[in-house]
């Protein structure tokens, strides 16, 4: 039995309303299939996302970089649609933004379909969900392709590897978001088709899903819909919980730093990472204003100190931002790269300078710089919203990570009701150096005195 | 168990022809305001158009409008810097700026009711910025380090090559849209005074995309384009370098674990007439990711990530061209192949299916790609570029619905041209020489000349 719950759409405070002013109706079919509909009539077009509760943080040792191999392979074909065929239907119906994501804590895939083509996409969807055609063929290409975007991505650009140092010493031996999603060269290699005929039977399964559509649609409709193509997919009895993310401290501890002696990078850099609390902590939002007030933007204290004031780093567009997990803790990032004949040294000094005064409280977060961060969020949430892809994309998460796509119209109010205390505590825990990971890229002519206690120290 | 299908595809329905905004005209003495109406749309996009490409740089300048839109954003004559930015980031302001071949444009997207204050931010900074000296350097040496940070990365060498390849030394188009350091690192304040004197201080066209309901256009267009202004001059032409054979260059990346391989022709101008045939077929060859030089490279033999190509149309000049990253020991197959899927186009044509998928991705996409106020302001900027009609995304819908076969395959034999094409591959010139001077696609030579 297939049951709609539908929201009355007139009691929703302003300042929700703001955050996701659409209705939003939430079904669940009898195999657990979660879908959710959320129509806007604007255009004549319907984003088509699904969002799978499955990561890289599922990986065990051994089998890194599994569940991004799997995600291109769900667009290799299955019972009904060949190899590849999944692009070419969605592009020769009129659809576009097809594509497919894996981080630590999901795998989404998503394309934006003309209304008269939703269909389609849902039948391409329930397909693969169902039926895909794992083949060794299959496994053995897109294998070397995810290999090339391994070269592409981390091995060939100039400190394409510095993320996988960064959350290896972030994130103790074992911890889920130890390893990176893209993985090791040497296990894909040993992956067997059964390692993804396992992954597939346990995790693509109906009640480990969620199905949204956004935009010029009918809920009651695409619910009938969603049954008739995925109505027959069997659920799978039981979801082995994830490997537990849970720290016994947010704090890493220490500092801990690798220094990286690079002669083919053009210049020195320096990466930090810091852990923060995760994106279902209520004080997430403290943790975006603060990256924000820190190092988003031409007006941020970062900006301000090591560029106008002292000009001792180059340009960025963002010192520091948060990539937000939902299980144990997030990664804070920090970067900065020297000028011409300033040593790092000199401008971490600067840049950790910048951040314990936030952290100590010796220079308190003034209101204007709490409505700058929030004015900028602001306008990230509603580009974000404001188109279809985005939308789903974004009630999807909800729907997945907080169980409930509704908690999306607390994005808005939750970001207002930060305050500067809010943030200060977000500094104080989060910035100082118990708590860093530094990985600091050197060139020949750049190395410094106490490169190697530094080296012998890490 | 076992899982119960549909087995038989949804036919659908042809997408409903598309509609552009309603595009309203308005004249000020110092140009004109070209606003699209997005009703409900709660954020907008403000951007000047200017007639300041890299065109229009002078010879051993190159760089400097870039040079100069940065320094927009470091203070004007009535606030500094950091004042600016915190006035424009309070606003929840995002500044944009690109300086392409022929024109430059800087915006802001911010929520509409923040939309005036923006713009008049962008105002000030467009028409009376600071310059001041200790901006410039700290711009220019910033600007240095981007480029040497470029440089090292893979792809930028093979470009520099690609357009060494295309055009005469004299020709603007030969060089980096960005300078290089050399011509950067040369570069005084004067330079860019004269720049922004003769190219940004008046003139332009205000694009404007958002829900237009409570803003007052001619208003908002005063801001900007209440002076008037001199008709801008015509641009150096392109120089193009004539190919009269295939050329085969390696620019040498000691260590690259990859080769970038970018092959390269002339095309024509963006106002040519079967300009729509082109774009279709560029896109079944490289456009996709069910494209023939996609398909054959990554989900057939596994030698890349992804390969594209396709055509880039500007006023005075256009150029075809496809690239990829590969494996390194396979770059002389990935070459090969890449070449093969160019001439077996020209020679073949497209099939019906490709043409009727295309066609339909086209108009179908138009919608889901002109959702947003800032992609609209993009396409407000094509029209505009190319003097374009109002209308023309409206239009493309029946231009593409009456598309023919013969339309396309007549476009892939006049336009595709790999037997007189630039091939550059950035790569390990030791480990990937051997296999392409064995590979028989023509005549190899190492390419040294390539500066930062």
């Amino acid at each position: 039995m297939t049951e709609v719950k539908s929201e009355p759409g007139t009691d929703a405070a302003d300042a929700a309303a703001a955050s996701f002013p659409w209705p939003i109706h939430e079904a669940v079919l009898d195999n657990g299939l979660r879908v959710v509909v959320s129509p806007d009539p604007t255009t004549p077009i319907a984003a088509v996302n699904l969002w799978y509760d499955v990561g890289s943080r599922h990986e065990p040792a051994g089998k890194h970089g599994f569940a991004h191999l799997f995600e291109h392979l769900m667009f290799e074909g299955s019972a009904h649609v060949a190899k590849g065929e999944h692009f070419e239907w969605v592009t020769a119906a009129g659809g576009a933004g097809i594509n497919a994501t894996t981080n630590p804590d999901r795998t989404n895939y998503f394309q934006v379909m003309p209304t008269a083509q939703l269909e389609l996409a849902l039948w391409l969807e329930a397909d693969r969900m169902g039926s895909l055609a794992l083949t060794q063929e299959t496994l053995d290409n897109q294998r070397e392709v995810v290999k090339n975007e391994r070269r592409q991505r981390y091995d060939n650009p100039p400190y394409g590897r510095w993320v996988e140092y960064a959350f290896e010493l972030a994130f103790p031996e074992g911890h889920p978001y130890h390893h990176t999603t893209i993985g090791s060269m040497e296990e894909l290699q040993d992956a067997a088709l059964e390692d993804f005929q396992d992954f597939n039977a346990v995790y693509y399964s109906p009640n480990n899903a969620v199905l949204t559509v956004a935009g010029d649609v009918d809920p009651d409709e695409v619910v009938r819909l969603a049954e008739k193509y995925f109505g027959g997919i069997r659920p799978h009895g039981a979801i082995p919980p994830a490997p537990d993310g849970t720290l016994p401290q947010l704090k890493i501890g220490e500092t801990r730093r690798r220094v990286e002696p690079d002669e083919t990078v053009p210049r020195p850099m320096t990466f930090f990472m810091f852990r923060a609390p995760d994106t279902r902590d209520d004080s997430f939002a403290a943790v975006e204003v603060l990256a924000a007030v820190l190092g988003r933007g031409r007006g941020s204290r970062l900006y301000r100190k090591l560029v106008t004031e002292k000009n001792l780093a180059q340009r960025e567009e963002a010192y520091t931002s948060v990539w937000g997990f939902a299980y144990g803790a997030s990664a804070f990032i920090g970067l900065f790269s020297p000028r011409d004949g300033v040593e790092a040294a000199e401008v971490e000094r600067e840049f950790v300078a910048v951040l314990d005064g936030l952290a100590d409280a010796s220079a308190p977060v003034s209101e204007a710089e709490l409505d700058r961060a929030k004015a900028l969020l602001t306008s990230d949430w509603l580009r974000a919203v404001g188109e279809l892809g985005g939308r789903a994309d974004t009630l999807g998460q909800y729907a997945t990570l907080e169980r409930d796509p509704k908690a999306v119209r607390e994005y808005l109010p939750r970001l207002e009701a930060v305050t500067a205390e809010d943030v200060q505590r977000a500094a104080a825990l989060i910035l100082p150096e118990d708590n860093r990971v530094v990985v600091e890229y050197v060139t020949p002519g750049t190395a410094t005195e106490d490169d190697a206690a530094e080296e012998a120290a890490a | 168990m076992t899982n119960t299908l549909i087995a038989e595809r949804p036919a659908g329905g042809p997408p409903r022809p598309y509609v552009f905004p309603a595009v309203d005209r308005t004249r000020l003495p110092g140009g004109e305001v070209v606003a699209a109406h997005l009703p409900g749309q709660r954020m907008a996009y403000a951007g000047v158009l200017l007639e300041a490409g890299v065109v229009r740089e002078p010879a051993g300048r190159e760089g400097v409008g870039k040079i100069t839109s940065d320094l927009l954003r470091e203070g004007t004559e009535r606030k500094s810097g950091d004042d600016f930015a915190l006035a424009l980031e309070s606003l929840g302001a995002s500044w944009s700026a690109s300086v392409d071949t022929d024109v430059l444009r800087v915006g802001v997207q911010a929520p509409v009711d923040r939309i005036t204050a923006a713009l008049e931010l962008v105002a000030e900074a467009l028409r009376r910025p600071r310059l001041a000296d200790a901006d410039f350097e700290r711009v220019r040496g910033d600007r240095v380090a981007k480029l040497t940070t470029a440089w090292a990365m893979p792809g930028t060498r093979a470009s520099e090559a690609l357009m060494r390849g295309l055009y005469l030394p004299e020709s603007r188009h030969s060089k980096q849209d960005t300078g290089s350091v050399a011509s950067v690192s040369a570069l005084t304040l004067d330079d860019v005074r004269a720049f922004h004197a003769e190219h940004l201080s008046v003139g332009g066209t205000l694009l404007l995309a958002g829900d237009l309901s409570e803003l007052d256009i001619a208003a908002l267009g005063r801001i900007l384009l209440a002076d008037s202004a001199p008709e801008p001059k015509p641009a150096a032409p392109a120089a193009a370098r004539e190919l009269t054979e295939r050329e085969i260059v390696v620019v040498d990346r000691p260590g690259s674990v990859q080769s970038v391989v970018a092959i390269a022709h002339h095309g024509p101008r963006r106002d040519t007439e079967d300009f729509t045939a082109i774009e279709a077929m560029g896109t079944i060859l490289g456009g996709t990711f069910n494209s023939r030089l996609n398909h054959q490279l990554r989900e057939v033999k596994g030698y890349t990530y992804g390969a594209r190509g396709g055509f880039e149309l500007e006023r005075d000049s256009g150029i075809f061209s496809a690239s990829t990253s590969v494996h390194t020991e396979v770059t002389a197959e990935a070459t090969v192949d890449a070449l093969a899927e160019i001439e077996r186009i020209k020679r073949e044509g497209v099939t019906e299916d490709e043409l009727a998928s295309t066609k339909a991705y086209r108009t179908g996409s138009l919608p889901i790609a002109l959702q947003t106020p800032g992609a609209v302001g993009g396409a407000l900027a094509q029209i505009v570029e190319f003097g374009l009609p109002d209308d023309y995304f409206t239009r493309k819908y029946a231009e593409y619905t009456k598309l023919s076969k013969d339309d396309v395959d007549a476009a892939a034999a006049r336009r595709l041209f790999p037997e007189h094409a630039v091939v550059v591959i950035e790569g390990d010139a030791e480990k990937i020489l051997p296999g392409l001077s064995d590979a028989g696609i023509g005549t190899v030579r190492v390419d040294a000349e390539g500066e930062a």
